[in-house]
């Protein structure tokens, strides 16, 4: 622990300097030519690209009911169904777009605690009306290891058939949905806002929640 | 070590390294991402949230001289506006916490 007031008032000030030497360095990273743009570049794109604010315009699905079967394509190209997974716990992500700026932080979030959704038995599924090309490129810079799927054509159907899509700009909201072995929806979220992501914490607690016995007199 | 939800404080017990703070907003997901990253490290923070925290954004504004992005960490002092996790990793070095 460092206890003299100005060593540690100059070694603070220091350190941020080298941070910021760090972060330069760091966008320098990609190669010698100046105009050469990096991985890092790429993952990087969306913290200058266009905001995505609009107050959300749906209700999600009730709870209860039987989720909406669907047939999508992953970035493979490889038809995945709702029912694929009867068995398990699924939390549907639908998102606005991939590249976006919420969309590359929710995802990112989710891959960091992709031990913590398998510690609970739930499968992480993405969704959003970008092709399955999009999904590769964007699953493949990000490390993304759980599946998204291809709402592209006809565009936005699944979407539509979950309460979430937005038809004025044509994707959806950002939403949440956790399906239940038996495929009956458990829980359904939208978020009040476009770049509002949804609380990791609340989520976890009620995948916590749903997962404890229910105890009828 | 996952905590139960609890917005004011997070992780276990380090005393090694001064009081830690974090500002930031319950929906932003690189707050969410940086206050995972301390829980997981089971070092001890306290969460300003934004919203519903009006003295919190006094002090932010008082800290980083007007600005208001989030996250923003203070570590036993020193603070760090929106950092990356390896700059927060760079900074746990030297308390010899990594």
């Amino acid at each position: 622990m460092i206890t003299d007031a100005n060593v540690k008032k100059a070694l603070s000030v220091m350190y941020g300097m080298l941070q910021e030497t760090w972060r330069q360095l760091d966008h320098l990273s990609g190669g010698t030519d100046p105009g050469e743009k990096s991985l890092n570049d790429l993952l990087n794109l969306y913290r200058h690209a266009p905001k995505m604010e609009g107050r959300a315009v749906n209700q999600p699905l009730e709870v209860g009911i039987q989720a909406p079967e669907f047939a999508l394509k992953d970035a493979g190209g490889k038809p995945v169904r709702l029912s694929d997974y009867k068995g398990s716990t699924v939390l549907l992500v639908f998102y606005p777009l991939d590249w976006s700026p919420g969309c590359s932080q929710q995802l990112d979030l989710y891959q960091s605690e992709i031990a913590e959704f398998e510690k609970r038995n739930v499968k992480l599924i993405g969704i959003s009306i970008d092709s399955i090309y999009s999904h590769g490129a964007w699953s493949a810079a990000r490390n993304i290891s759980f599946p998204l799927l291809a709402d592209f054509n006809p565009k936005g159907e699944v979407a539509g058939k979950y309460k979430v899509y937005r038809d004025k700009d044509g994707f959806s909201e950002r939403a949440l949905y956790i399906v239940d072995k038996d495929g009956i929806i458990r829980h359904g979220y939208i978020s009040p806002y476009l770049h509002h992501i949804p609380d990791l914490y609340d989520l976890f607690n009620i995948l916590d929640a749903l997962r404890k016995p229910v105890i009828t007199v | 070590m996952f905590l139960e939800n609890n917005n004011k404080t997070g992780g276990g017990d380090l005393s090694s390294i001064g009081e830690v703070e974090i500002f930031g907003t319950t929906w932003c997901a690189k707050t969410q991402m940086v206050r995972r990253f301390f829980d997981k490290m089971k070092i001890p923070y306290r969460f300003l949230d934004l919203e519903n925290n009006p003295d919190a954004i006094g002090k932010l504004k008082w800290i980083t001289g007007g600005y208001t992005g989030h996250p923003t960490v203070v570590i036993d002092g020193q603070t760090l506006v929106e950092p990356t996790i390896k700059e927060l990793e760079m900074v746990l070095e030297r308390y010899g916490q990594l």
